[in-house]
């Protein structure tokens, strides 16, 4: 009798363990499913929310031939603040047309046209500089597309010509 | 046996209804706030088909004043902010002022809305670095809505 008894609590108690440990397992995995949707919606509704337009006139985008400066100016016409600092937070520029050798470039400089942060409704100036052996000619069409890098699908393309300046 | 399985079963089911709650939550609030951000978006295209605005008149006042001057009507129904609205001339943003006039005329100081019907003076002085003509004027609101005018 007292065997049986024994025997029932021995049963019990792994029973009890074993299902505490499954509850833990799945637990454990319905969190990480949890925090991987709250971090997929955040990501959907910041893409939904941010929007830049190049706004240079693109019969003349402003170019440099000494220092081989290009100039560009984006705004932010979404509804929410875009970062703009480092490598992390920039703004990628794909560049194809006559003479262009690479087509990929990072600004060299980001200037904000006013306030502190890139906000809706303002102006970032992006530099950036076309090196050796690519440049540009006037008179020639070129195509750049821009992308925000904290957003894979958030940017503006345009086929441009260049006009050129004095810095 | 009995109350051992009946018991373990027991965990693993209150487990699984609270994990199910979990998910559910976590789907519910990523839904909100991604039908939030579409009806911004919404919201902002509605926006862009309600602004419209147009030049009504533009000059070169050339040395020694060199001031390119431009008349510009709110011709749709949003507000738009003139802090936020640049002037590009020949493919170069420049400084402006402005000074904003309702539709009976009556310039109004210290104000950077522009609303619907009003008329706004911009100024950019080109006293540093005077421009040859013909300049090409592009004026772009805080959306993306612009207009050009060449001044010849």
């Amino acid at each position: 009798m007292a065997a049986t008894s024994a025997s029932h609590i021995i049963w019990f108690i792994a029973a009890v363990i074993a299902a505490t440990a499954i509850s833990g397992v799945m637990v454990s995995s319905v969190l990480e499913v949890a925090d991987r949707l709250e971090s997929s919606g955040r990501s959907m509704a910041g893409e939904l929310s941010s929007d830049i337009s190049i706004e240079n006139d693109v019969t003349m985008v402003p170019y440099n031939d000494t220092s081989r400066n290009l100039t560009v100016y984006i705004k932010n016409v979404g509804s929410r603040e875009i970062y703009f600092s480092g490598v992390n937070y920039t703004f990628l520029m794909f560049l194809t047309g006559p003479n262009i050798k690479d087509p990929d470039y990072i600004p060299t400089d980001m200037t904000l046209l006013s306030g502190s942060a890139f906000l809706p409704g303002m102006t970032l100036r992006l530099t950036y500089n076309i090196t050796a052996p690519s440049y540009l000619e006037e008179g020639n069409q070129y195509h750049m597309k821009i992308i925000a890098s904290e957003f894979s699908n958030v940017g503006d393309s345009t086929y441009f010509r260049i006009t050129e300046v004095s810095e | 046996m009995g109350i051992s399985v009946s018991m373990a079963a027991g965990v693993i089911f209150v487990t699984a209804i609270i994990s199910f709650g979990i998910v559910w939550y976590a789907e519910d609030a990523k839904e909100r706030v991604v039908e939030e951000a579409r009806r911004d978006n919404v919201k902002r295209n509605r926006e862009l088909l309600d602004t419209s605005v147009a030049f009504v008149n533009t000059s070169y006042f050339a040395a020694p004043s060199n001031i390119v001057s431009m008349n510009v009507s709110n011709n749709g129904s949003t507000v738009i902010d003139l802090r936020y609205t640049d002037v590009y001339l020949n493919g170069t943003h420049y400084n402006k002022t402005y000074i904003v006039s309702d539709p009976t005329g009556q310039a109004m100081t210290n104000t950077d809305i522009w609303g619907p019907m009003e008329i706004v003076n911009i100024t950019v002085d080109l006293t540093s670095a005077p421009l040859d003509l013909p300049v090409k004027i592009k004026l772009c609101c805080p959306n993306g809505i612009s207009i050009y005018e060449t001044i010849e």
